[in-house]
């Protein structure tokens, strides 16, 4: 049942995850809600609804537990570098432990498995490689566990590849690749599994981790029930917005291209972090400077990365048994109904064209809200 | 379809040449700017802090002790108040960039306190608000200027320049659509959520995009139809379609996506089309297929220079030798627009946002 009256904290509210849990539990399920942004840009989206909004700098332990006061549960969705990903989960489970909040959802990610294939359950060992935001998503599960072991009822989710509106890394991104001609990885190189889970599903699972008493303590995979290669899904996506199937390509061609534009990317990114205000500077006041960047940034954006080539081709697959067993978890969102629901989205945001005018609620008739 | 605005209102520097940046003639003006958030931080301080006889006798006022005290350090400013009523004796003119619901509040004491305003967009939130402002400003005999900074962008006027001209013919067809992934360093959230204004990007964008069609134009459109996605909240995408004589348009705006940002204007003989914030040329389509760029004048280059050039017009009014490029009268068609739209919004269907999952076993 759910866990009490008070209201359900909802930090990184102006993310993607963060921001879809305000919408359902606020203005769908009617559950009072405090959604927490870090900045009051990125509360645009939530701001849609008359709900409460705070701003919070999740790394600072007096601004969370004034964020937590009065509040009966929390979830988790924030996250950021690695230091604001660690240190905001380590001040969000003291506050949450000293104002007694009845459950935390920490939202953690199927990375934290490490590099591993087949099959993975929740019992299967956290691997640290290096990778800064696998080894901060470990460090911030450590504390979950360490907090639990205080009796912080804290429940750890970890979603796969999440898709749906307002996910820039999966649907955005290759949506507006394959609007400007899809370019990927040929067929050979996508025949991993794209564990894809619609972002509706997870909100489910959060909103069970929230509610049911047998979610306390434990972590819990969270993942579509389709079993579908990389190859697929795009292929899904494309055929969703009405574009033409993937063309399975020249392998070695498209595998060269990919590795002589990686130097770029490294350098382009690492100027970026370290020279972003002058280069800025530069790029508002010459358009011959913004045509160059923009043409980089394309080439970027359109060219498959190294580490795509990893993703697409990693065979690995989260089982959701125990979340079936223990929460009664259950996909409601086949990959076809998720993809339909994204792409009328896609086209209401004007990613594949101009914005669709005629989708306008009728006058009459039951208002949801 | 007049032809006044930019044309009959130039600044003193305006030429049809190249020209160097406005260098405004020196001479001391005690300005007061009131709000230190985003936009008097990147737009106002700035300019004003590069102008001798200003930038030593700047004062700068925000109700937030730190953003004020900031401020003033950052920008050197003369002197600091929390309150904007303790300046109004000692300011000669007035900049008011607090949050949008408190311009018409805050523009009106001073000029009632008899001090010119620069008021950043809009003017108001409803049209008897913005008479009374203009109003207020006629009795005192001072400026009244807002800051709606696309009246001063080349592809902007070069628009309404080609639609005065003729040469496109009787215009059948105005389209803009605008937009990006909102990241404006807001200092406050009022716009958002519960208590919020319930006004979010028309308001916001649209006090813009309404302006370029009624100065394009030379006329108030009537509304057709306004659609939005607020939610008992403030919204975040907006779509405006409008009609006139012989004429339709749409505006639609968006602060969650990118869109092309961007506007086409159809005639019956031409038609053309340019980015908003294009700074070098935009395209001319004449009838029989001819396609052309066209060169746009260089005396605005980019969005740094816009202000300088704001803030020097805004100055030379107040010293009383050039009209404000943008006055308060100016604005009322645009204000109107948006009063209408937020009295007759409808909701987009967003089958997406009320594809809600069930969830079995637990009492929400």
């Amino acid at each position: 049942m759910w866990p009490s009256d008070r209201p359900i904290l909802v930090t990184g509210a102006g993310g993607f995850i963060g921001g879809r849990v305000v919408e359902v539990l606020h203005g769908l399920a009617g559950v009072s809600v405090r959604a927490s942004v870090r900045r009051w840009g990125s509360a645009v989206r939530i701001g849609r609804l008359p709900v409460e909004i705070v701003l919070c700098d999740i790394t600072d332990p007096g601004q969370v537990r004034r964020a937590i006061e009065g509040i009966g549960g929390v979830v988790h969705c924030a996250s950021g570098d690695p230091h604001a990903t660690v240190e905001g989960t380590h001040a969000v489970l003291q506050a949450a432990l000293e104002a007694r909040v009845d459950r935390v959802v920490h939202l953690s990610t199927m990375e934290v498995y490490g590099d591993v294939e087949g099959d993975v359950r929740e019992d299967a060992p956290l691997q640290r490689t290096g990778w800064p935001y696998r080894d901060s998503k470990i460090a911030a599960e450590l504390l979950c566990r360490s907090y639990r072991d205080r009796g912080l009822a804290v429940s750890i989710l970890r979603p796969t590849i999440v898709y749906g509106p307002f996910s820039r890394d999966w649907t955005v991104s290759f949506a507006e690749r394959l609007v400007a001609g899809g370019n990927f990885p040929s067929r050979e190189d996508c025949q991993g599994t794209c564990n894809l889970v619609y972002v509706d599903d997870l909100v489910a699972a959060i909103m069970l981790a929230l509610g049911r008493k047998e979610a306390a303590g434990e972590a819990f995979n969270v993942n579509g029930e389709e079993r579908l290669t990389w190859w697929q899904y795009l292929n899904d996506l494309s055929r969703a917005i009405d574009r033409p199937p993937l063309n399975g390509g020249h392998r070695l061609a498209r595998r060269v291209r990919a590795a002589a534009l990686a130097p770029v990317r490294t350098t382009a990114r690492r100027m970026l972090d370290r020279f972003q205000k002058p280069i800025m500077a530069v790029y508002q006041r010459s358009p011959v400077a913004q045509r160059l960047m923009r043409g980089v940034e394309s080439a970027i954006r359109r060219t498959p990365s190294p580490a795509e080539y990893r993703l697409f081709r990693r065979n690995v697959f989260l089982p959701v048994d125990k979340a079936r067993e223990l929460l009664g978890y259950r996909s409601q969102f086949p990959v076809s109904r998720g993809l339909a629901l994204s792409a009328s989205w896609l086209r209401h945001h004007g990613f594949l064209g101009l914005p669709e005018p005629q989708m306008v609620a009728p006058r009459t008739g039951e208002d949801p809200l | 379809m007049t032809h006044s605005g930019l044309i009959a209102a130039a600044p003193p520097t305006r030429t049809a040449e190249p020209r160097p940046r406005p260098r405004p003639r020196p001479g001391p003006v005690r300005i007061a700017v009131v709000g230190c958030g985003a936009i008097a931080r990147s737009f106002h301080l700035p300019a004003l802090a590069a102008i001798p006889g200003v930038a030593d006798r700047l004062i700068v006022v925000d109700p937030d002790p730190g953003r004020v005290a900031a401020a003033q350090q950052e920008f050197r400013a003369s002197r600091a108040a929390t309150d904007h009523r303790q300046v109004l004796r000692e300011a000669d003119a007035a900049i008011v960039a607090v949050p949008q619901e408190f311009h018409a509040e805050v523009a009106m004491e001073f000029l009632r306190a008899g001090v010119p305003v620069l008021c950043e967009k809009p003017l108001a939130t409803t049209l008897d608000e913005a008479k009374g402002l203009l109003a207020a400003a006629d009795a005192a005999g001072v400026v009244l200027a807002v800051n709606n900074t696309r009246r001063f962008y080349p592809a902007v006027r070069a628009a309404r320049e080609w639609i005065g001209s003729g040469r496109l013919g009787r215009i059948r067809r105005v389209a803009i659509h605008e937009g990006a992934a909102f990241n404006w360093p807001l200092a406050s959230g009022g716009t958002f959520g519960r208590g919020g204004t319930g006004k979010g990007v028309l308001q916001d964008v649209g006090a813009h995009a309404l302006d370029m069609i009624c100065w394009w134009l030379g006329e108030r459109p009537r509304i057709t139809r306004y659609v939005d996605d607020a939610m008992g909240g403030s919204e975040a995408v907006a779509r405006v379609e409008f009609a006139g004589d012989g004429y339709s348009g749409v505006v639609h705006l968006s602060w969650l996506s990118r869109l092309p940002n961007a506007f086409r204007i159809e005639g019956e003989d031409a038609s053309v089309e340019g980015g908003i914030l294009a700074w070098d040329a935009i395209r001319l389509n004449e009838s029989g297929g001819r396609s052309r760029r066209v060169r746009l004048r260089r005396d605005v280059r980019s969005f740094p220079e816009v202000k300088d050039h704001v803030i020097a017009n805004f100055l030379g009014a107040v010293r009383g030798e050039c009209r404000p490029i943008v006055s308060g009268r100016d604005v009322l068609p645009s204000i109107a627009m948006i009063e209408e739209c937020y009295g007759r919004r409808e909701r987009f269907l967003l089958p997406w946002f009320h594809a809600v999952p069930e969830v079995s076993g637990v009492a929400v």
